[in-house]
């Protein structure tokens, strides 16, 4: 037995066995990462279910209505400290988080408590999840529904007073909603253009002080144009006005775990559902609907809630630009360094340098971008163009246009290396037969070379792309923010606002795990972004590496003569 | 006709098609000259546009450097001053004051006749002058400048009083005329703050909400007058000074020969400075009538002392003597006990210290000797900033303007020279960055980064130690955790699993690379540091288990009949591996709270913290390790699998038909064929861990302290970036110095990855060759 086990360790077995553990422990940790965000990111979008109870550990019990957030097992040892006076077995004892909502009714809106102590525990199905606008979750019993403060209860039978309360509800919910998009409508398009053209006639007449043109006439007319915005600014005011009277008029009333009631404005409802009386089709459905809202809306309550539209629009955006901006130049210096540069040790030297920038930290271009472009590049630009906006900065500023540039810097590394692969994994056959057929190298070049190389100039793209959608330290420096108040493309002249600060997927997951003041309420919210991005990522990466693999395959085959 | 080359548009190769259907004989001879020439005109065109174009962007990438080097040089300028002025024989008697303003347009020299002149420095010409006087008729004797960050000055009379006067040096926003002018914040009519002698000495102290003046009478009385003001922090508000909130003291000094008084920024002290160069200590908040705390002999054995100045900041005191040296003072507090501390001293002269002068915010202070030679020295950094033989002897007066930026030196004959001095990285030092500094008010000299506090006149300090200890310490556990584990995996891929499975396993492990480094931070910020706070010991135990676990498995293997190991191919021992992994991570759940209850006392953190005295932070180094090591796992496995995987199959089928079994061939030969490979691995993986920024700013509490403790965290020098950059003002030294630990950052990555390159390149020849 002894001499067995002698042998087996001589033989390498179990060396070889750890080696495979190896692989199986990273293994694990890529599926489990990918898997803890999809279930965590995904899961947070089903409505879940409401438990009502009595809460034993406190006298006299405590009614407690809420949502199951979070379970975890923790030393016995440190709760008794806390909570002297329970009979608390064991060693390690199960604690809830429990999403209790209505914060601007209680003040806190999560509680940790300990199931143990739970007294007849349902999920009533007539318990309403109200999504609101502000203070976030509502949680109660839907009792009766106000207009103009006087009951607008609609008459029915005892038996289905309930539902045909639901469905008032839901009627006046449908009626807010329409004015809502009425009042953005014109907060977003009329609001938006009188803004502008007041801003656009205080610079103008900033311009002609600067040149010495501010004639009495010039600003005569400037004070006319101002004028008229003036009034067209108090028509509109007047009509959202109205509209704002219009939408405050309903009003639902609700019972609430303590047995209070609470009157919940129906213009701040953005969903109402039963989620305990939901069928799987119900609950697909505010699954759906909150997935849509997600990817489609603006973010609520300090990013925690709603959706990241800005943001995906946003790094969609700054990607866009750096592409435009990463691809010809990332090519030409292929092209360059594998085409014409001589072949010696200066340019060895280059590929290596180029090759290492990739490696280089980057926060240390976010720095460059900074200092560079925003102080230094951005500076010149304000005080030669826009000095009549001075000293408020334009483009001395973090913004798009620097953001875009200085992650273009940062991938170019990125596009070169693909690109100048793929150049060299060209067969030299197909060169050299061009050469042959009298081509000059220029023509062999365009027209056989690069045609050939554009795959793997695809694939330096998407990892370019890939790598700065998940960038986002430099990105911290130089120009993305919290909650930008309008998207940088938009139908106000010129269109594309280079200069503006945008907001993006990383920074924004940052943001809810860092800078958040509630960060149980931010968490699903950020777990539901990091997926999105990884998912972007992810995608953009292994479409890349399938790329790259069909291209190695498609290169052999030429080689060895048997293209088709 | 011709063909135009971009015409063409067939299936794969479309430029040889084109070329071969190009039709030689049609067309005249001339028209294919003309087209010749074209194309060699474009062949050429398109040489030089891509030359230059690709040049051009290779130099726009180099601009990096470049840039942070030109940010990083103006600290290493060492400062520079020029005379631009001479006031001639503008001035009268002796001087009592001689001070320039905030802007450094206006000086304001105060003589023993108690006659203020305003000086435009840009001019040279007389603006203003008043006189200074007590309603009483007496004599000005004693000027006392503010220890604070204000313009104030106190002025003492012959008859004991005191009047405390502002001035204002602000020009005109309109006309841009300066009409500076004395005030009067708190009362026109001097205070008697002692009983009718001259004051021979004088301090005050503004700040905080409050208002100090201590006044030293020719008999050697002492009496301490302070108010609070609690309406203005700023302790300006135009009231009356004897009033209600008044606390008078009277300091009985007899016998103690005191010269001159300090009131330092910490209210609860006074400083006494007798004719011997003793300074004495007194504690103001001491019930006894005077409790002296501690007492120094600021000049070294018989040395006089020349000039004595409280430094920017009101903490130090400066003490220059005849020997030419100055010596920085300050107050040490360790525990009960407290002392002054000569926490430096700087030998500048041959000669005697003539005059002294020093800065409004910066521990700056100009001294000139005697021979007529002229030092500045920033005191923290213990750095000489210039140093110059102005040749100059019997100056009557110095000052050295609120910013640091102008000189004013009155000369025997009455006339004033000003000098400007270029000096705004005075705060920097090389030595400073990394040796350890005593600063004001620390029992010992330290490695400390705190660069912004509260208080504008706060002592910033500039110490990289501790962020690069906390940069390498993030590093090495990362290594600690990555190494391993992609080493082993890059072996069992590289050497023992089937180029099939590698094509599927490898890229897998590789996306880990991809996955952007902000959500790694976020879920070790805020699920894992939470999750290892409550399972630490089932993690500890964990790690143990694993190995033993897996050992286990492959032993239960080997006694499995022969057929399954046939069977038993590597993708199935993956599969066969993960049950494995499970069983063991569960059990170690499971067993870790009744381990922990037995071996150390129920929890182990605080087990570690009361045996160990090993803190627990929630997000601390292991965290970090793990997250960390996870972003570069993918960096290390992919480059030396590739190395493994590139060895030469001949050499391990040579060695394996010698009678080597699989594992002696890994180990004996390939292993050290590709040695050169795994270390570039490494070094790249080291490379990507020192320059990481989300993972650590996100998962550690980013302090900069110096604590290798596995349970304490670090601030590293790019989360350091990524937080202070925003808030620095563009510029300044701090500015500056952050762009310089950006240089150095990007210089070491670089540095390390391109000796891992070189390496790697010998190894691919090496390889050729075999």
């Amino acid at each position: 037995m002894k001499r067995g086990l002698a042998i087996w360790f001589r033989s390498g077995a179990p060396w070889i066995w750890l080696n495979a553990g190896a692989v199986a422990v990273c293994l694990a940790m890529v599926i489990g990462l990918l898997l803890l965000l999809g279930v965590r990111g995904l899961g947070h979008f089903w409505p879940k279910p409401v438990l009502q109870a009595s809460y034993a550990a406190m006298d006299p019990p405590l009614t407690v209505v809420g949502e199951i957030a979070n379970t975890e097992t923790v030393d016995a040892a440190q709760l008794r400290f806390f909570a002297a006076g329970l009979p608390l077995a064991g060693a390690t004892i199960e604690r809830q988080l429990l999403k209790l909502g209505n914060r601007d009714i209680t003040g806190n809106d999560f509680a940790w408590v300990l199931p143990e102590f739970f007294i007849e525990v349902n999920y009533p199905e007539q318990l309403v999840t109200l999504e609101r606008r502000e203070w976030g979750n509502f949680y109660g019993y839907l009792t009766g529904i106000l207009q103009d403060g006087a009951s607008a209860a609609p008459r029915g039978t005892e038996a289905d007073a309930a539902g045909a309360l639901w469905s008032e509800l839901h009627r006046r919910l449908d009626r807010a909603r329409q004015l809502r998009q009425e009042i953005e409508q014109i907060e977003r398009t009329i609001i938006a253009d009188i803004n502008f053209g007041m801003e656009r006639l205080r610079l103008q007449e900033r311009r002609l002080q600067l040149a010495g043109g501010d004639s009495p006439e010039n600003s005569r007319q400037i004070d006319r144009q101002r004028e008229m915005l003036d009034t067209q600014y108090a028509e509109i005011r007047l009509r959202l006005l109205e509209l704002n009277r219009q939408i405050q008029r309903d009003s639902a009333i609700f019972r609430i775990a303590d047995g209070s009631t609470a009157e919940i404005p129906v213009a701040d409802i953005v969903r109402a559902y039963r989620p305990n009386a939901m069928n799987w089709f119900e609950a697909m459905g505010v699954y759906l609907a909150r997935l849509l809202e997600f990817l489609t809306e603006d973010p609520r309550e300090s990013n925690t809630e709603g959706g990241l539209l800005p943001a995906i629009y946003g790094t969609a955006m700054m990607v866009l630009l750096m592409s435009v901006i990463v691809t010809p130049l990332g090519v030409l210096a292929a092209v360059y360094l594998s085409e014409y540069a001589p072949r010696g040790w200066l340019t060895r030297i280059i590929r290596i340098s180029v090759n290492n920038l990739a490696g280089v930290p980057s926060i240390v271009y976010g720095m460059f971008g900074l200092g560079f472009f925003i102080y230094l590049a951005g500076g010149e630009i304000d005080r030669l163009f826009f000095a009549e906006s001075l000293p408020a900065p334009t483009f001395g500023t973090p913004g798009l246009l620097w953001a875009s540039l200085t992650l273009a810097l940062l991938t170019l590394p990125v596009v070169i290396v693909a690109t100048e692969e793929g150049l060299a994994n060209i067969p030299a056959t197909l060169r050299e037969g061009s050469l042959a057929l009298g081509a000059t190298k220029f023509e062999t070049l365009w027209q056989v070379i690069l045609p050939l190389a554009r795959p793997s100039m695809l694939t330096g793209l998407i990892l370019a792309v890939a790598r700065a959608a998940g960038e986002v330290a430099p990105l911290m420096l130089v120009g993305v923010v919290k909650l930008a108040p309008s998207l940088p493309l938009d139908t106000e002249f010129p269109y594309l606002h280079l200069e503006q600060q945008f907001m993006h997927l990383g920074y924004y997951v940052f943001d809810l795990a860092m800078q958040s003041p509630n960060v149980e309420a931010a968490m699903p919210q950020a777990f539901a972004t990091a997926f999105l991005l990884v998912a972007v990522v992810t995608g953009l990466n292994l479409s890349a590496v399938i790329l790259r693999g069909r291209l190695r395959e498609r290169y052999r085959a030429m080689d060895t003569g048997s293209w088709s | 006709m011709t063909t135009k080359p971009r015409q063409t548009e067939t299936a794969a190769i479309p430029g040889v098609t084109a070329a071969a259907e190009r039709p030689g004989a049609r067309g005249s001879a001339v028209q294919q000259l003309r087209l010749a020439a074209r194309r060699r005109f474009w062949d050429r065109m398109a040489r030089i546009v891509v030359s230059i174009g690709g040049l051009g962007i290779i130099c726009a990438i180099l601009l990096i450097f470049i840039y942070l080097v030109y940010e990083v040089l103006p600290l290493f300028r060492g400062a520079d001053m020029t005379e631009r002025e001479y006031l001639p024989e503008l001035t009268q008697g002796s001087a009592l004051l001689l001070e320039a303003d905030a802007m450094a347009v206006v000086a304001l020299r105060i003589d023993d006749q108690g006659r203020a002149a305003f000086y435009d420095l840009t001019s040279g010409e007389l603006l203003s002058s008043e006189t200074l006087t007590s309603p009483s008729g007496a004599r000005l004797t004693e000027i006392a400048e503010d220890s604070g960050s204000s313009d104030l000055l106190a002025a003492g009379f012959s008859d004991g009083s005191v009047l405390i006067v502002g001035w204002n040096a602000v020009p005109d926003p309109g006309s841009g005329a300066i009409s500076p002018r004395l005030e009067f914040p708190f009362s026109r009519q001097p205070y008697q703050l002692l009983a009718s002698e001259p004051v021979r000495a004088l301090a005050l102290r503004t700040g905080q909400g409050r208002v100090g003046v201590a006044a030293l009478g020719a008999s050697g009385r002492a009496v301490l007058l302070e108010q609070t003001t609690p309406d203005d922090p700023a302790g300006l508000v135009a009231a009356p000074l004897p009033g209600a909130g008044n606390v008078r003291r009277e300091l009985p000094l007899a016998g103690m020969a005191v010269e001159r008084i300090f009131l330092p920024q910490d209210s609860r002290w006074i400083m006494l400075l007798s004719g011997s160069g003793e300074l004495s200590l007194v504690d103001l908040e001491s019930e006894d009538e005077l409790e002296i705390a501690h007492t120094a002999q600021l000049a070294p054995e018989s040395t006089r002392l020349t000039d004595v100045r409280l430094l920017a900041g009101g903490v130090s005191l400066l003490a220059a003597d005849a020997s030419g040296a100055v010596g920085q003072w300050f107050i040490v507090r360790e525990g009960e006990s407290v002392r002054m501390q000569q926490a430096r001293r700087f030998p500048l002269f041959d000669s005697a210290v003539a005059a002294l002068d020093v800065e409004q915010s910066r521990r700056n202070f100009v001294a000139l000797s005697e021979d007529g030679e002229l030092a500045l020295v920033n005191a923290t950094a213990e750095a000489e900033n210039l140093r110059r033989d102005l040749g100059v002897t019997a100056v009557r007066a110095m000052a050295l303007a609120p910013a640091g930026d102008v000189l004013l030196l009155e000369d025997e004959l009455g006339g004033i020279a000003l000098w400007r001095i270029e000096n705004s990285f005075a705060e920097f030092s090389l030595p400073a960055l990394w040796n350890s500094i005593w600063y004001e008010n620390y029992p010992a000299p330290a490695l400390v980064w705190q660069t912004t506090a509260a208080d504008d006149v706060f002592e910033p300090k500039y110490s990289l130690a501790p962020l690069t200890f906390g940069t390498l310490k993030a590093a090495f556990y990362a290594m600690l955790f990555a190494a391993p584990l992609a080493l082993c995996a890059a072996m069992f891929t590289g050497y023992f699993m089937s180029p099939g499975l590698r094509r599927q396993v490898k890229p897998l492990i590789e996306l880990m690379e991809a996955l952007p480094t902000v959500v790694i931070g976020f879920l070790a910020g805020l699920w894992l540091a939470p999750l290892v706070d409550e399972n630490l010991a089932a993690l500890a135990l964990g790690l143990l288990l694993l190995p033993l676990a897996v050992m286990l498995a492959s032993a239960a293997m080997a006694r499995l009949p022969e057929q399954f190991g046939a069977v038993l191919t590597e993708g199935w021992q993956l599969l066969a591996l993960a049950p494995v992994l499970l069983l063991s991570g569960w059990l170690a759940y499971l067993l870790a709270p009744p381990l922990e209850a037995l071996l150390f006392d129920g929890s182990l953190r605080d087990w570690l913290s009361v045996r160990w005295g090993l803190d627990y932070m929630s997000r601390n180094a292991m965290i970090v390790g793990v997250a960390m090591g996870f972003a570069v796992i993918p960096a290390i496995y992919s480059i030396a699998d590739d190395a493994i995987f590139t060895v030469p199959r001949h050499l391990s089928s040579g060695a394996l038909a010698l009678g080597a079994n699989r594992w002696q061939t890994l180990t004996w030969l390939i292993l050290p064929a590709a040695a050169p490979g795994i270390l570039s691995a490494l070094m790249i993986g080291f490379g990507r861990a020192v320059g990481e920024t989300m993972i650590v700013l996100m998962a550690t509490g980013n302090t900069p302290i110096m604590d290798m403790n596995l349970f304490a965290g670090m601030r590293t020098l790019a989360a350091n970036l990524a937080i202070e950059i925003p808030e620095s003002e563009v510029g300044s030294t701090h500015y500056r110095i952050l762009f310089l630990a950006s240089l150095v950052l990007l210089l070491f990555t670089f540095l390390i990855n391109s000796v891992a390159e070189l390496v790697r390149q010998r190894l691919r020849k090496k390889y050729r060759m075999i």
